[in-house]
């Protein structure tokens, strides 16, 4: 087997500070070396914020050519430096799946999103056609559907079909599972594996979800805290999967409560859906839908990618209407903006004060449960930090807390665990237990996941929506 | 591969809602004007453009009577009646402009050889304008859900409207960046095409047909009699 991509001493800093001697630089990793050999699958791990996306980053030119960090060091693909070239040179040889898909999407069309990196590496139409019709039943995706009304789930399934479509032999993909459903995550899975295995393609993939990826990879790349002075990260290289996951399995949630039913008869219905349709263009999402909540139940909404749980929580929550049918609540318009807390996917949209603290006090009932969110989130170093400067996981995390410090008596929780490691997940859940105990056993929870280790932690009742 | 669109060549439509654009501002003082209006919105109705002008019309006459009510502050009653014939010149340029699918602009762009860097610029522009409105509506929700009412906090909500809109404006542009470069965007090689867009009959009609009536419109705007 030749050797296809080799890292040598490879360095990165975010460190700018004028004139600094390189051993006085804080490094966020510094001379990595390693080699990927054709036909590996490889896996990319680590706790939130840790510099995964760093590396991919480097690795397909995005650092430094379109994101400003000091870096050092080489990159060989098929025994060629890439250092210097250019991210769409390189693109040539690896395909790039990111996070964030919507804000990758530029058409209005399926088709069109698909064919697009095809056209630009100059493929035969026939050829494009055939690969089309192929990604198109792998991602169950339609070619004339549009864009606009994707899910989160459904844009990151267009993405990878883009990236397969441009046939790379080398394929980095940044954390593709975090929005699908276990079908899609298996069928992604299995057709990464053979690829790599049949065709020889090189496939590096960052996942936080280890368990649903083990099975299929061939190493593990662990990024762990560095013991170097000046370095944050160091990366262990494990060849034997099962001992991995036999030392390193950090997925136990074993002391984290569960939810417990504290259900009595006569709880008032906080919200009511009867006889609802809801369309969207000429898709029918919802026929004749109809459901309960009752105050105090802790609600999981499950179903496949596309089939309406983010739009469920979004028209209990009067963003949208229902085509036909009634919604109706407990709350007035009013009572819901200071009694219903919705902590959305994206923490970005939640965050616009100067200071960590200024977030977490903004409108809050008890300075008390803001010390303990603090405590639980370990967020005391930070307190005085802007917000959008911390880790995705950290502005998770925060986003999250400013949402329960108002201690609200339901919260939405629309798919509160993607991105986060299993020491980050575990502080959520025990941020959330002790909001239950705050709302003496009275808290309504209505969550959406796609991670099966979590969904006992979050409710104790199941709403599966059917896709359409 | 050929579509069947109902939809003109996408650059006849840009060059037209272009000329169009122009000449409707010009002509707003003419005596003929509405006849100039009336005459590209029958062209337009004969190339199959009735629901994108019936989509239109509410928002331009709110606009335009919205611009007539400002202009009675201090303008005459032509003033008034001309500001809100210049919002209604519009209609037929905004028309074919709507009707342009990006994706086509650029193919046919790179059917006739334009630079990928203009190609480029469209496509990035086009497409921005909508994550943004998008974005608009979403920091909206995630101030209400944050319990912000602009009645009660003015100042704050405008905090929490501005800080996240530049933070995901200049997130959205590296993304969008990174989208077009990794998935091998290039100014330097040629690519190849799925579909060809090509300039169908009905094309040549509506060309043939709207520069006769422009030429003539012209005409008359320069001072000549028929």
């Amino acid at each position: 087997m030749s050797i296809s991509v080799e890292v040598k001493n490879l360095s990165l800093s975010y460190d700018f500070t004028e004139g600094i001697p390189a051993n006085k630089r804080m490094w966020v990793f510094k001379d990595l070396n390693f080699q990927i050999k054709k036909g590996e699958f490889v896996l990319l791990t680590g706790f939130s914020g840790c510099g995964k996306s760093s590396l991919i980053n480097m690795m397909n030119g995005v650092i430094p050519n379109l994101k400003n960090a000091y870096t050092e060091g080489s990159i060989y693909i098929n025994g060629q430096k890439v250092e210097n070239t250019t991210v769409r040179e390189r693109a040539k040889h690896i395909g790039s799946v990111f996070q964030n898909p919507r804000e990758q999407i530029i058409f209005d069309e399926i088709l069109d999103e698909i064919v697009f990196p095809m056209e630009n590496l100059g493929i035969d139409p026939r050829k494009m056609r055939e690969s089309l019709k192929r990604l198109l039943e792998m991602t169950g995706l339609r070619a004339d559907a549009k864009t606009a009304i994707l899910s989160g789930g459904e844009k990151q399934k267009l993405m990878t079909a883009c990236t397969l479509g441009m046939g790379q032999k080398v394929l980095i993909l940044d954390e593709p599972l975090a929005n699908m459903d276990t079908r899609s995550s298996e069928e992604l899975l299995k057709l990464l594996k053979r690829l790599s295995e049949e065709k020889e393609y090189i496939v590096i993939l960052a996942e936080h979800r280890q368990e649903k990826v083990l099975p299929y990879v061939d190493r593990v790349f662990s990024f762990v805290k560095s013991t170097q002075k000046n370095v944050l990260i160091d990366i262990e290289i494990w060849k034997d999967t099962d001992t991995y996951r036999k030392r390193n399995f950090t997925g136990s949630l074993k002391n984290v409560f569960k939810p417990v039913n504290h259900l009595k008869e006569n709880n008032e219905v906080l919200f009511s859906i009867k006889n609802m349709d809801y369309k969207i263009g000429e898709r029918m999402l919802f026929k004749d839908f109809s459901w309960e909540i009752k105050r105090g139940e802790e609600w999981v909404v499950l179903g496949e990618n596309g089939c309406g749980k983010t739009t469920l929580f979004k028209l209990l929550n009067d963003f949208e209407k229902p085509t036909s049918g009634s919604i109706s609540s407990f709350y007035s318009k009013k009572e819901k903006r200071k009694k219903v807390g919705y902590v959305l996917q994206n923490p970005d949209y939640q965050l616009f004060m100067p200071r960590v603290k200024d977030e977490l006090y903004l409108n809050v009932k008890s300075k008390d449960f803001v010390y303990e969110l603090i405590r639980v989130f370990m967020l005391e170093d930070m307190l005085d930090r802007h917000p959008l400067s911390l880790s995705e996981g950290q502005k998770r995390k925060l986003g999250f807390a400013c949402i329960i410090s108002n201690e609200p008596e339901v919260l939405f929780l629309d798919e509160p665990t993607v991105g986060l490691d299993m020491e980050c997940i575990k502080q959520l859940f025990e941020a959330l237990s002790l909001l239950r105990i705050r709302s003496r056993k009275e808290l309504t929870v209505i969550s959406i996941s796609h991670d099966k280790r979590v969904i006992p932690y979050l409710g104790n009742r199941i709403l599966t929506l059917p896709q359409d | 591969m050929h579509r069947t669109e109902k939809n003109l060549h996408p650059i006849l439509s840009l060059v037209f809602s272009l000329f169009l654009f122009v000449s409707g501002l010009l002509f707003v003082k003419e005596k003929w004007f509405l006849i100039y209006i009336l005459t590209f919105l029958i062209i337009l109705l004969i190339f199959r453009f009735g629901g994108t002008i019936l989509k239109i019309m509410p928002l331009i006459l709110i606009f335009g009577s919205l611009m007539a009510l400002i202009t009675t502050i201090n303008g005459s009653r032509w003033d008034v009646l001309y500001s809100f014939y210049r919002v209604f010149a519009l209609v037929p340029a905004i028309t074919l402009s709507m009707s342009i699918k990006p994706v086509h602009l650029v193919r046919s762009f790179n059917q006739i050889k334009v630079p990928h860097w203009i190609s480029l610029g469209f496509l990035i522009v086009i497409r921005f304008v909508r994550i943004f409105l998008d974005e608009i509506r979403q920091i909206r929700q995630a101030i209400i859900l944050r319990g912000i009412r602009f009645t009660e906090t003015p100042v704050l909500w405008g905090r929490a409207f501005f800080i996240p809109l530049i933070i995901r404006v200049l997130s959205i542009s590296e993304n969008l960046a990174v989208s077009l470069e990794t998935r091998a965007f290039s100014t330097e090689v040629e690519g190849t095409a799925y579909e060809t867009i090509t300039f169908e009959k009905r094309n040549y009609i509506f060309a043939i047909m709207s520069s006769t009536c422009l030429a003539v419109y012209i005409y008359l705007f320069i001072g000549g009699e028929l």
